[in-house]
């Protein structure tokens, strides 16, 4: 015991006594620095100035050339001053601090640190660029700007070249002095001569292999135009379904599967407002206007924590803020319809606004020829935003779209989405941005049948959603940035007129979440993020009460405005990347979902017509999934070739289905027939991108596999789901030799929708009845086409301000047939022709398809003013 | 004009797709066959026929069914029990002087190379009715070439919705003679030999249907012509076979297709088809009158 306390006073002694001296020589070095020097000239090398001051002050110099290079060239502004002055002109704009001791004076790298922040912008339009980043020259510091375009970068104080990149856009440079917290935005301009896949800097590849994101696709409505396209008409939803892991519906169809997951799991968000039914024309056409979409950001795994509500993806569109420099015309005509956009500046590099707006030509030709239908669409976008200061912004912008289809006299269906979005930025300091939003969205389904006893059946149903979300991006350093947010959304659904739970219902949904990205070493990169969600249930409401069997045994009233039927979660989200070497890297994500919102279909067929969204309730209950998922990156710089590959398991939890048969519309005991399951989907999803040169392309191919268990379904036993298509593989090719002409191909190939199809049939009053024995334990043959497109860019005279642009396109280049249906009991003519079994025919009970599109043909006009 | 042709072309490809006859052989082969009834009493004065036959594999879709004959078949009520003949194979027929009473619950009793098959029916009632509207043909169809003077029609839809009951429809057309006269020999028969047009009335919207659904009756008649309406009534299940064999029959194909499922069935011993009663309810009116 007295060894140790002897041993503490020892310790005590010395530190006391270094204290003592520290002292000292900090009064000595005060002298020392407040002594006049003057030099013999302002200019020299290091070695050359700290040499002379050396010599008039006696004091010396220790720094290695790491920190200061002897042979650098310097400057100080006077020739006479102190020593302090001569050193800080010296050092100035230089990331190095002194420290004086005795007569030595020590050069050491400042640990100072400096925050140079702003937004990363279009230089044409003013616009903010999603996902643009910010770095270092020749480090990997950097940053990227977020969903406004904000970057915040921290570094320790310096003169710095900074590199600034966007995909499709030419890479810029420039230096900054960074003594002191720098506010400062920069411009990027496009490169109008080559197509967006080209202008890829080595940066812009890496990012590839050093971000988080796992199973993730950006595009912007470049890309998307660059595309062949059905009908020639641009597809922000056709263009995602070309990614590995997500499945289209089927022929034509704006709905899509992502890893076995099912339609409604897809959260669709346009400028933060979900969309409930992307489809116009039942799908031929997405409600996203390629002209008003600025960005699209696609997730299928590894999720961030500020999205929640959907188990499979996340679709996240951003529309264009406006050209906040000039008034821009821009549009373009297609076989199926007309757009047109007008954007400029209210208060020049202050305030934007642009509308975009499309209208179908169907219903201009129906009515002219008097056929009794009636086929249209049409859709409204609106943004604008205003700049208050420097740290303050709104944005209001809002989507409304409209759709018909009565393809007869004898029924009609109208279905529409509106949404409207609130947002105000706002910078509490360079570090922490927040950005609060008001958000709605309103999905309306109306069907009308005339009746004979005079009238119309109508039936309506839909979901309307009131949101408020507060999100946080707190620069914390370079190494850390944190994202925390809240929110919470009120749902109200229309269920039909007489359907169940008593024709509505309301729900709340709430939401807080924190997430961390942190680099940990230059090799490994994590983000683990927690997001805790509930939902509630309010009255008045009836709720039937189920036995086990799902039969019923009572019925619950719950009173307007009670509350019944909590339910919380967490959701923990972690993703890792870490970089084996320069040019690979791997990463690994897991990814917990929660979902309160339902929908159910009647429809296995590519379009979606007769769903209805509901809430999670006491016979519902709210559904979960895991995704575990595990990627290998490489850049292979040589081939300019980008490989990854992707392996992923998802656990599907309170997944429904229905009994055969059953009646999804004005069904007052519609629960009794609903089915709760799990189902579980794997994969490995391959892929090999060229994104440079005059030749850019992509290869795909995935497989994948996904099955549902149900009791009550296929008599509990385990069935491959509808969208089961294990093997998917898909090129695109595009070439730009010329800046007149770019050609693009794209070929597909998808393994037939699993289907449930007979085995045996018997008739019954003249009609053919099925009899089936497994639940889509068929296939449909395979799927493939080739799509094919040549654009044409006319140069532009000098001075004139109109550009066009014309594309030609072919869908289903070899007309293959593709099987969109399997019909039993069709009749056939003399001539091969299907006919109706009710109307004249030759023979009975072929089995015939349907296939939807043949070869297709199209000229697509664009212009630009 | 070139758009407008190219956008109708569109609207075709859109709206009807192509069908097209293809070979077609399940990997699952269970093509056992089952015995199939196909069996709706009604209690209208006439006999009743009863058909059986057996199922067939869908490899051998175009053939037809194969009957069921020899079969020993019987119709109860609980206190009595009729045996019925077999007229031609796989028909079965009650005694002429049987008719069914709505409100009765009947027991069909199959026995077949050594193996038994039952059913029960409730013979629903039919409710009562107003008879469909006559109207001037000139409110239905204009044509400046044809005087519609004394000429009727009918406008009604295959499928109707909102109706509390579901119900099975048959509508004649009986034509007068004068008219028959004046027609050429081909038209003649179809005159005198008026087939009834069928069609149903559901309680709710049948989605999958939907687009199967289609104006039918549009063809015009002369004053004097009967026109003979029959409703059937549906007992709940009898109603769920008969949507269903409809989903899976004359409404499949469309762009709107359910998860196809088995139709359900009332008899047993994997019996398939269903054994059903109706009672009837039968209006008549005279056009023009």
């Amino acid at each position: 015991m007295a060894k140790a306390a002897n041993k503490l006073h020892g310790w005590l002694l010395v530190l006391m006594t270094t204290c003592w001296f520290t002292g000292l020589n900090a009064q000595t070095g005060d002298d020392l620095l407040a002594k006049t020097v003057h030099l013999s000239a302002t200019q020299g090398t290091v070695s050359q100035l700290l040499g002379e001051l050396e010599a008039h002050t006696g004091c010396t110099f220790s720094y290695g050339s790491h920190v200061l290079h002897p042979v650098a060239l310097v400057a100080v502004s006077r020739a006479e001053q102190t020593l302090e002055a001569h050193l800080h002109d010296l050092l100035k704009g230089k990331p190095v601090a002194f420290s004086v001791t005795g007569n030595r004076i020590i050069f050491k790298r400042s640990q100072q640190h400096f925050t140079i922040s702003g937004y990363l912008k279009d230089a044409d339009s003013g616009e903010g660029l999603i996902g643009a980043t910010i770095r270092v020259a020749g480090t990997a510091k950097g940053s990227a700007a977020n969903q406004y375009g904000y970057y915040s970068l921290t570094l320790v104080a310096g003169s710095y070249a900074l590199e600034i990149d966007y995909i499709g856009y030419s890479p810029t440079q420039t230096t900054v002095e960074l003594t002191q917290p720098i506010r400062q935005d920069f411009n990027l301009s496009q490169d109008s001569r080559q197509l967006p896949e080209l202008t890829v800097t080595e940066h812009a590849r890496h990012e590839a292999l050093s971000s988080l994101d796992m199973g993730a696709t950006r595009m912007t409505s470049r890309e998307i135009k660059a595309l062949p396209a059905l009908l020639g008409e641009p597809d922000v939803l056709k263009a995602i379904q070309a990614q590995t892991g997500i499945k289209t519906v089927g022929e034509g169809a704006s709905n899509f599967y992502v890893r076995g997951g099912n339609l409604d799991q897809n959260l669709m968000l346009l400028d933060e407002a979900p969309v409930y039914n992307p489809s116009h024309l039942l799908g031929f056409v997405s409600v996203f206007n390629p002209d008003a979409v600025k960005s699209i950001e696609a997730y299928k795994a590894g999720t961030p924590s500020t999205y929640g509500g959907r188990l499979s993806s996340v679709l996240d569109i951003r529309m264009k803020e406006g050209n906040s420099k000039r008034w821009r015309l821009s549009g373009g005509i297609s076989p199926v319809s007309s757009r047109i956009t007008v954007e400029g500046p209210l208060v020049k590099d202050r305030s934007s606004v642009i509308l975009s707006g499309r209208r179908s030509f169907v219903d201009l030709i129906t009515s002219t020829a008097n056929t009794g239908q009636d086929v249209w669409f049409h859709d409204l976008t609106l943004k604008a935003n205003y700049k208050l200061n420097e740290n303050n912004r709104i944005f209001a912008s809002g989507y409304l779209g409209d759709d018909k289809f009565q393809p007869n006299a004898s029924y009609a269906v109208r279905w529409g989405n509106t949404t409207g979005t609130l947002r105000w930025n706002h910078l509490y300091s360079q570090k922490l941005f927040s950005n609060l939003s008001i958000i709605t969205s309103q999905y309306d389904y109306n069907i009308t049948v005339p009746l004979e006893a005079g009238g119309d059946f109508e039936w309506n149903s839909g979901i309307s959603d009131f949101n408020a979300k507060l999100d946080f991006n707190w620069y914390a350093s370079n190494n850390l940035k944190v994202r925390f947010g809240a929110n919470s959304i009120r749902h109200q659904f229309n269920l039909g007129k007489s359907g169940f739970l008593a024709d509505g219902a309301t729900m709340l949904e709430h939401a807080a979440y924190a997430e961390a990205e942190q680099s940990i070493g230059t090799r490994l990169k994590v983000r683990y993020g927690l997001r805790a969600s509930g939902m509630q249930n309010i009255g008045a409401q009836s709720v039937l009460v189920l036995n086990n069997d799902r039969t019923i045994a009572d019925t619950a009233q719950y009173s307007a405005g009670e509350t019944f039927n909590t339910n919380m979660g967490l959701e923990p989200r972690l993703a890792l990347r870490f970089m084996l070497n320069e040019t690979n890297s791997l990463k690994a994500s897991y990814t917990l979902n929660r979902q309160y919102v339902l929908m159910i279909s009647n429809s296995t067929s590519s379009f979606t017509a007769f769903d209805l969204w509901i809430p999670a309730g006491e016979n519902v209950p709210a559904q979960f999934a895991h995704q575990y998922a595990l990627g290998w990156y490489t850049s292979l710089a040589k081939t300019q070739l980008e490989g990854s590959a992707e392996v992923y398991y998802k656990s599907l939890h309170n997944q429904i289905d229905f009994v055969d048969h059953a009646q999804l519309i004005d069904n007052p005991e519609l629960e009794t027939q609903m089915r709760v399951g799990t189902g579980e989907a794997y994969g490995i999803e391959l892929q090999l991108r060229k994104t440079i040169g005059e030749l850019t392309g992509t290869a795909s191919y995935t497989y994948a596999r996904t099955f549902r268990t149900f009791d009550g379904i296929n008599n509990g036993r385990t069935f491959a789901a509808t969208y089961d298509r294990p093997h998917d593989a898909s090129l695109l090719l595009t070439w730009a030799h010329c800046p007149k002409w770019s050609f693009s191909g794209f070929w597909t190939y998808t393994s037939g929708r699993a289907v449930t199809l007979p085995v045996q049939l018997y008739t019954y009053a003249d009609l053919t009845v099925p009899v089936y024995s497994e639940r889509n334990g068929e296939r449909f043959p395979a799927y493939h086409r080739m799509d094919v497109s040549a654009t044409l860019t006319p140069k532009n005279k000098k001075n004139r301000r109109w550009q066009g642009s014309w594309t030609f396109s072919v869908y289903n280049a070899y007309n293959r047939h593709n099987t969109f249906a399997i019909n039993f009991g069709r009749a056939v003519r003399d001539d091969g022709t299907i006919t109706d079994p009710k109307f004249d025919h030759v023979r009975d009970n072929a089995i015939s398809r349907t296939y939807l599109i043949g070869v297709l043909p199209s000229v697509t006009y664009n212009f630009k003013f | 004009m070139r758009l407008y042709t190219y956008s109708l072309l569109l609207l075709a490809v859109i709206l009807s797709g192509c069908e097209e006859e293809i070979d077609y052989e399940p990997s699952t082969q269970n093509t056992t066959p089952r015995l199939v009834v196909d069996a709706w009493l009604t209690d209208l004065p006439q006999t009743q026929y009863i058909y059986l036959q057996q199922s067939r594999s869908v490899a051998n879709a175009d053939q037809e069914p194969e009957p069921i004959t020899g079969a020993e078949v019987s119709l109860s009520t609980g206190t009595t029990e009729v045996l019925l003949s077999e007229p031609e194979p796989g028909t079965y027929a009650t005694p002429n002087d049987w008719q069914g009473v709505p409100g009765t619950t009947y027991g069909l009793y199959i026995f077949w190379e050594g193996a038994t098959w039952t059913a029960e029916a409730y013979m629903e009632p039919a409710a009562d009715f107003d008879v469909v509207e006559l109207l001037p043909a000139n409110e239905l169809a204009s044509n400046p070439d044809i005087d519609l003077e004394n000429w009727w029609g009918i406008r009604f839809l295959t499928n109707q919705f909102g109706y509390e009951h579901p119900s099975k429809w048959d509508l004649y057309r009986i034509f007068p003679d004068s008219l028959i006269a004046t027609h050429p020999d081909s038209v003649q028969e179809q005159l005198r030999n008026p087939q009834p047009v069928v069609y149903y009335t559901h309680p709710s919207l049948q989605t999958d249907g939907l687009l199967n659904f289609e104006s039918v009756d549009n063809k015009l008649f002369p004053s004097g012509t009967v026109v003979r309406q029959t409703r059937y009534g549906l007992s709940e299940e009898h109603y769920a076979y008969l949507s269903a064999v409809l989903a899976e029959s004359d409404w499949s194909g469309g762009l709107f297709d359910p998860t196809p499922g088995n139709v359900p069935s009332n008899v047993t011993n994997n019996g398939l088809g269903w054994f059903g009663a109706s009672g009837t309810l039968t209006k008549e009116q005279v056009a023009g009158q």
